[in-house]
């Protein structure tokens, strides 16, 4: 049980942090942070996890034995290059965040009783994962296939419904999550199944949160005692989003461990983020090449998460930024958000080919 | 279009959140100052909004990924926009205007753990611990091949996510009706209300069923032990057979 705790606490925070220092050397100073540096890594881990995977699913039927310690020795180098250039940064520059005692505020006891209220909400959110079962149909699809996977080794080769063998199911083996949650399960020896109902729930509410946290830092960066206030206002509407089947905050509350809750309450809210970080001009910020890495990798995650997320996420992307090329009458914008979108022609001309 | 409109209600369903959308997006419009701001939160989900009615582009979209054409309003930004709307209306009079806020947000959408679907967990896999059992009854020992196994309907969904090695001879393919799966008369005998022992034993066998798991309540038909199905166990709510005539396999060495 100790051992299983560490290795998840390794894998889905020491690694993640790791890596997102790599993105964060390439933001300015002043916007990096824990919960920027955390989404950032957790993004690229899963990029990262979607580029050794899908190939291997593809061409070896019992792959899975290849991606664990290939995956895993991946990470671990590159969390450990960000290690040791966070300490190089760190003895150059004396520090890795922005200098608080110079441009720090005092932080009012209103304010600190509001963050109370929304860790109440967010820690109310997170028991209610744990202690609650959601039934979902759609498990007995996306579960079984972790649990398969985990126990044959076996790349989308068998039906998750009966156990029959099959064809490789291209339509669903590029959204990877389910060999992913397959992967953090063989590493902590836990089962699959609590892996996905009762343990990765805590680590994707939170980076959720966190993804909201840095929208809402950026929205309100003129009046920053409100971000509490705003943070448990989206705690509200989540807990109480719950008017169809079909929104977001039901699927982030009842259906978190799918690929396509993780569609809509990672990829789409971290497009958004990246979008008003980058193109943000109030933001005093020289260096924001460390947002567009974030955004091309958010861009290989979309495939991970479900078949509809890259047109999806295309369409976001391909929007805002046409939008964004007209009101700034700057045709740059548009052309860069392109190439950070050659992930999704990537997965779609696959997807279509094969 | 009806179509369209039709998903767009059901993405809305009872709640109001459709309504304090519009509105934050007209209050943004007026108020909103930064541009970048404004062309993200307020003019792209608009345009998205509007290109969502497009009877066009819903038909290009059903060829792509049918039946999932309500992911298109994932893409707008719902709760932030209307947290971030809510919180600038807000003003100074924060206690207030948050408590108020709240309540107008509580009263337009639905708790989200009232839903019929969530229910306490009986254990860490979130499975029915009576299924559990089942599948404890009846999964193969060491060194044996899996075995099939034919459960009621009702628990398809759940034997799976805690075992592979019990297989089924349906599943739920079988019970969404507007997917193309194979005609499987056990699973006809399994949906009827009474189990005629030699049906059951002929198409179990027919799918190599190991075993099979019947509610309590289903009246079988004729003596299950004629036809080599022998009772091995039980639970609250359901009782195991073996069935005789599908012998157990010993693993084959790799």
């Amino acid at each position: 049980m100790i051992v299983s705790f560490l290795v998840l606490l390794i894998i889905m925070g020491v690694i993640p942090l790791g890596l997102g220092v790599l993105p964060a050397l390439f933001v300015d100073r002043n916007s990096r942070s824990i919960p920027f540096i955390y989404v950032a890594g957790f993004i690229t881990s899963l990029a990262v996890f979607q580029l050794v995977a899908v190939p291997i699913i593809i061409v070896a039927p019992f792959g899975f034995r290849i991606i664990v310690p290939l995956y895993l020795i991946l990470t671990i180098l590159l969390a450990t290059a960000g290690y040791v250039l966070m300490a190089l940064d760190i003895r150059k520059n004396g520090r890795l965040f922005k200098d608080e005692n110079a441009t720090g505020r005092l932080i009012s006891r209103e304010e600190k009783f509001e963050w109370v209220i929304f860790f109440i909400l967010f820690g109310f959110q997170l028991i209610m994962y744990f202690r609650m079962t959601s039934f979902d149909g759609d498990d007995a699809y996306y579960v079984v296939q972790s649990l398969l996977t985990y126990e044959t080794d076996t790349l989308y080769r068998i039906m998750p419904y009966t156990g029959l063998s099959t064809a490789i199911d291209l339509r669903h083996s590029f959204a990877t999550v389910p060999v992913w949650i397959a992967y953090i399960a063989k590493l902590s020896g836990i089962h699959p199944t609590i892996i996905a109902h009762s343990v990765i729930g805590f680590v994707l509410l939170t980076v959720t949160y966190m993804i909201f946290y840095l929208s809402t830092g950026i929205l309100l960066k003129k009046e920053p005692k409100r971000v509490p206030i705003m943070m448990i206002l989206i705690c509200v509407l989540h807990i109480f989003g719950n008017v169809s089947i079909y929104t977001n905050a039901t699927f982030l509350l009842t259906r978190t461990w799918q690929g396509k809750s993780m569609l809509a309450n990672i990829a789409i809210p971290a497009v958004i983020w990246l979008l008003l970080a980058i193109f943000d001009t109030e933001i005093e910020q020289k260096k924001r090449l460390g947002y567009w890495i974030v955004l091309f990798l958010i861009n290989v995650v979309a495939a991970m998460c479900s078949t509809a997320s890259v047109f999806l996420i295309a369409m976001l992307v391909g929007l805002s930024g046409v939008v964004l090329t007209v009101i700034n009458k700057n045709i740059q914008i548009l052309l860069r958000l392109m190439i950070t979108c050659v992930p999704l022609v990537i997965s779609g001309v696959l997807y279509l080919l094969l | 279009m009806t179509e369209i409109l039709e998903i767009f209600k059901a993405y809305n369903g009872t709640g109001y959140y459709c309504i304090l959308f519009l509105a934050a997006l007209i209050y943004l419009w007026y108020s909103e100052t930064n541009k970048t701001t404004r062309a993200i939160v307020v003019i792209t989900p608009l345009l998205i909004q509007l290109i969502f009615f497009i009877p066009y582009f819903y038909k290009i979209y059903n060829k792509l990924d049918a039946g999932t054409y309500y992911r298109i309003l994932w893409l707008l930004p719902m709760t932030l926009v209307i947290a971030y709307a809510g919180c600038r209306v807000i003003g100074n009079h924060v206690r207030m205007g948050l408590a108020i806020v709240c309540v107008i947000l509580v009263i337009s959408g639905t708790y989200v753990y009232k839903n019929i679907n969530i229910t306490p967990a009986e254990n860490a896999y979130h499975l029915p611990q009576e299924c559990i059992d089942l599948c404890d009854m009846v999964k193969p020992a060491e060194g044996k091949e899996r075995v099939w196994v034919a459960f009621p309907p009702s628990l398809v969904h759940f034997v799976r996510q805690y075992t592979t090695e019990i297989q089924l001879p349906f599943g739920r393919d079988n019970m969404v009706s507007t997917w193309k799966s194979y005609e499987n008369p056990l699973y006809d005998l399994y949906c009827g209300s009474v189990m005629p022992a030699d049906k059951l034993s002929e198409y179990g066998t027919q799918y190599n069923c190991n075993y099979f798991i019947l509610e309590r309540k289903m009246r079988v038909y004729g003596n299950l032990e004629d036809y080599d199905i022998l009772k091995i166990g039980e639970t609250d709510n359901y009782i195991v057979y073996r069935n005789k005539s599908v012998p157990l396999w010993d693993k084959v060495a790799e």
